[in-house]
């Protein structure tokens, strides 16, 4: 295994280090190349053949890091080197000898090595904090097709190489280990001066057969420890909004919600159906799908008795009990006892029994509160206004004929604004006939949201003398937004109409009313705006709705789940 | 782990598309020296090519023999079967928690408080979910904004999350029902 044996500064002879003299671009000293093997002199001929790599090489003193496999064939690669052998995968002791470097080195070399490193990451890491700012990290490394010329590992000529390296590669491994805010690309070469590209795959490369890259150590900049936080997605939240109040602050009074799974076996379910002959058929399918969903728990249904028969006949439950808490016919009066009556009596019938499951299929609410009687883990029911927070399965489906409903009514003229006319009970009275301005605002209000939909409005104008015509528009958003517009026409047997549909909700909607010329304006009062609001018909089927919910019992306890705080 | 039948990987996956619904990196960078120390366990980094230069951040530092960074290198294909071969996978609330809790993986989401879990969560037989419950959560601030400088993901610290985590999946205590 490989241990670093030897930091070594190397014995220069007086006569040759003067002949390299550190202060001016290295020259090949003839007598020192002759001390090189033929693949070293070719890497330092390569090398000092690039401008680039001159202020590197050029440094008083190159740590050369290499295999001892290389230290024995040949000299370092410069006169002035500290060469440091590092031998194979034992990367401990590779480490600690780096360690015995101080930070400050001005050029290291790790010539073919870190092919030969499983933890080429933290190795280069480590190598590049001992250089200095301005210090310079040259990696040799063979090339896959130069010296392999192979498209996978293993390697034809040495087993312990690990990688096979381009310059693509080696790059990605060198920004792994450093960061490149940390450090200028100088030279990314492919080192072939002499290779022979005519011999055969067969051969032993001729020439040189490396990627060459040499990096050079620079100051952090100051925007480094910005830069995390300075994309696009980012930017925002990485600056405090002066308005609010710093949740950040309140860090400790935040607990940890952890949601965890549970047991899945579900055993034992109890299905509520307590209305009437139509509700009952109308959930046949919603009672197949949790039949087929919990083949072989035991489930029992809780119906008025009249459909007691038919729940029997239906063969996909295993008990049915009897409950009637609406009559069997509403139309024949109000139930005999109160909710609270009906709650208790519910209590009792299903006191002392456990379920896994309980679930009520009725789309209205009034039946919800008896799931609370149910000792059941699982509840699971309709909750559209979010009113049950004891639902662990709750569906929050829109009600058609509820949620779908007309409405009328009317924007009360208290609620309009004037600088003209008079407020005076529930009209406002416009009783001079005074000159206006064109396009003066006489009426405006009510400021009002209005939900999406079709509207017809009225706008409920009667003239005190003789008919005349008003100008008027629709708004919203303060304004910003004018919906329609137009004149109107003040008359005594019909009050004028507008239709608006609007797609979306519009805020602080309102009418105003204006002069349509300049002149005299008749006297008239207004009285506010009716309105129609149409219904609409959208939503799903009550069929539909119960086989949902059904559907999303099965699905959630699929893989059912609770939620702690911790 | 040399010498030994090798574990598991662990597999990290520290992006999602939206940025506020991303753990700090420094919080994943703990995560994964507590998953090395306490669980011995290699480490795999997965995402997609653009967030390579931020999964290196993450693995810098750490041994390449351990934690591998192999954003924009898997197919889906191959991603699919690394999960499948995971001990447990570590996601935001995104895509690849999705695929490990439905391939039934042990599945770790930290769930950002800019979206309801109720919503979101990744659903399988073997997914913890663990979120901070900061009283503006959830925000649907979606792509960018967040006034509280993320609270609800830079407060969720990574030992307790650590520690929730283990301690759910060996299916011991880890706090009051709701």
């Amino acid at each position: 295994l490989v241990t670093a044996r030897q930091i070594t500064q190397n014995s220069i002879p007086a006569g040759l280090a003067a002949a390299m003299p550190i202060s001016a671009p290295p020259e090949p000293a003839s007598a020192w190349l002759d001390l090189l093997s033929d693949e070293d002199r070719r890497l330092i001929l390569f090398l000092l053949s690039h401008s680039a790599l001159e202020p590197a090489l050029r440094s008083p003193c190159v740590v050369d890091v290499r295999l001892p496999e290389a230290a024995e064939r040949a000299a370092p690669l410069l006169p002035d080197t500290i060469s440091i052998e590092i031998d194979g995968s034992q990367l401990g002791a590779a480490h600690a000898t780096l360690d015995r470097l101080d930070g400050e080195q001005n050029c290291m070399l790790l010539r073919n090595i870190i092919q030969c490193l499983p933890d080429y990451r933290t190795f280069i890491g480590h190598a590049f904090d001992k250089l200095a700012i301005g210090g310079f990290l040259i990696v040799t490394v063979p090339h896959q097709f130069l010296y392999e010329r192979k498209l996978q590992m293993p390697s034809r000529y040495e087993q312990a190489h690990l990688r096979f390296y381009t310059p693509g590669t080696l790059l990605a491994e060198i920004e792994e280990a450093i960061d490149p805010c940390r450090y200028r690309i100088r030279l990314l070469a492919d080192h072939d001066s002499g290779f022979d590209y005519g011999a055969s795959l067969l051969a032993v490369p001729a020439g040189g057969h490396e990627i060459v890259l040499c990096l050079e150590k620079i100051a952090p900049p100051p925007w480094r420890e910005e830069m995390e936080q300075d994309e696009r997605q980012s930017a925002s939240y990485t600056l405090p909004s002066p308005f609010l109040p710093a949740y950040q602050a309140e860090a400790e009074a935040n607990p940890y919600q952890v949601i965890v799974p549970e047991n899945p076996n579900i055993e034992r379910v109890i299905v509520l159906k307590l209305d009437h002959r139509g509700d009952f058929m109308m959930a046949t399918p919603a009672y197949r799908i949790i039949r087929q969903a919990f083949s072989r728990a035991s489930i029992a249904l809780v119906c008025g008795s009249w459909n007691r028969a038919d729940a029997e006949a239906l063969g996909l439950f295993d008990r049915v009990i009897s409950f009637d808490f609406f009559p069997e016919d509403a139309s024949a009066g109000p139930p005999r006892l109160s909710p609270e009556e009906l709650h208790n009596a519910f209590a009792n019938l299903v006191a002392g029994e456990q379920f896994d499951l309980a679930v009520d299929l009725r789309l209205y609410e009034d039946t919800r509160e008896l799931l609370k009687r149910i000792d059941a883990p699982h509840r699971a029911g309709f909750d559209p206004y979010d009113l049950f927070p004891f639902l662990t399965i709750p569906l929050n489906l829109l009600v058609p004929t509820r949620d779908g409903r007309a409405e009328q009514g009317l924007m009360l003229c208290a609620d309009f604004h004037t600088q003209v006319g008079v407020h005076h009970g529930f009209a406002m009275i416009f009783p001079e006939r005074t000159e206006h301005s064109e396009k003066q605002f006489l009426v405006h209000g009510p400021y009002t949201r209005l939900k999406p939909g079709h509207y017809d409005f009225e706008v409920l104008l009667e003239p005190l003398a003789e008919e005349f015509e008003l100008y008027c528009d629709l708004a919203a958003n303060a304004a910003r937004q004018i919906l329609a517009a137009g004149v109107i026409r003040v008359t005594r047997d019909r009050f004028p109409r507008i239709t608006l549909r609007s797609p979306e909700p519009l805020e602080r909607f309102e009418v105003r009313l204006l002069t349509r010329a300049a002149g005299p304006l008749p006297p008239f009062r207004f009285l506010g705006v009716r309105y129609r609001h149409y219904g609409f018909f959208v939503g799903v089927h009550q069929r539909e709705s119960m086989a949902l919910l059904a559907h999303l019992v099965a699905l959630r306890l699929q893989h059912p789940y609770t939620v702690a705080r911790a | 782990m040399t010498g030994q039948t090798p574990r598991a990987p662990v597999v990290i996956s520290p992006f999602a598309n939206e940025r506020i619904r991303e753990w700090p990196i420094a919080h994943y960078r703990h995560f994964v020296d507590r998953v090395r120390h306490d669980h011995d366990a290699p480490v795999v980094i997965v995402g997609t090519r653009p967030q390579l230069a931020r999964a290196n951040d993450l693995v810098r530092g750490f041994p390449a023999t351990q934690v591998v960074n192999t954003c924009g290198r898997l197919s889906w294909r191959e991603l699919t079967a690394l999960v499948d071969d995971a001990d447990y996978v570590v996601a935001n609330n995104s895509g690849i928690a999705h695929l490990a809790a439905e391939r039934g993986r042990w599945t770790l989401c930290l769930f950002s408080g800019s979206h309801s879990w109720v919503e979101w969560m990744p659903r399988g037989p073997r997914v913890i979910v663990i979120s901070r419950l900061t009283g503006c959560s959830p925000c649907a601030a979606g792509g960018a904004m967040c006034a509280n400088q993320l609270a609800c993901m830079a407060d969720l610290d990574p030992d307790t999350a650590f520690e929730l985590f283990s301690n759910a999946r060996a299916g011991r205590d880890i706090g009051s029902g709701e």
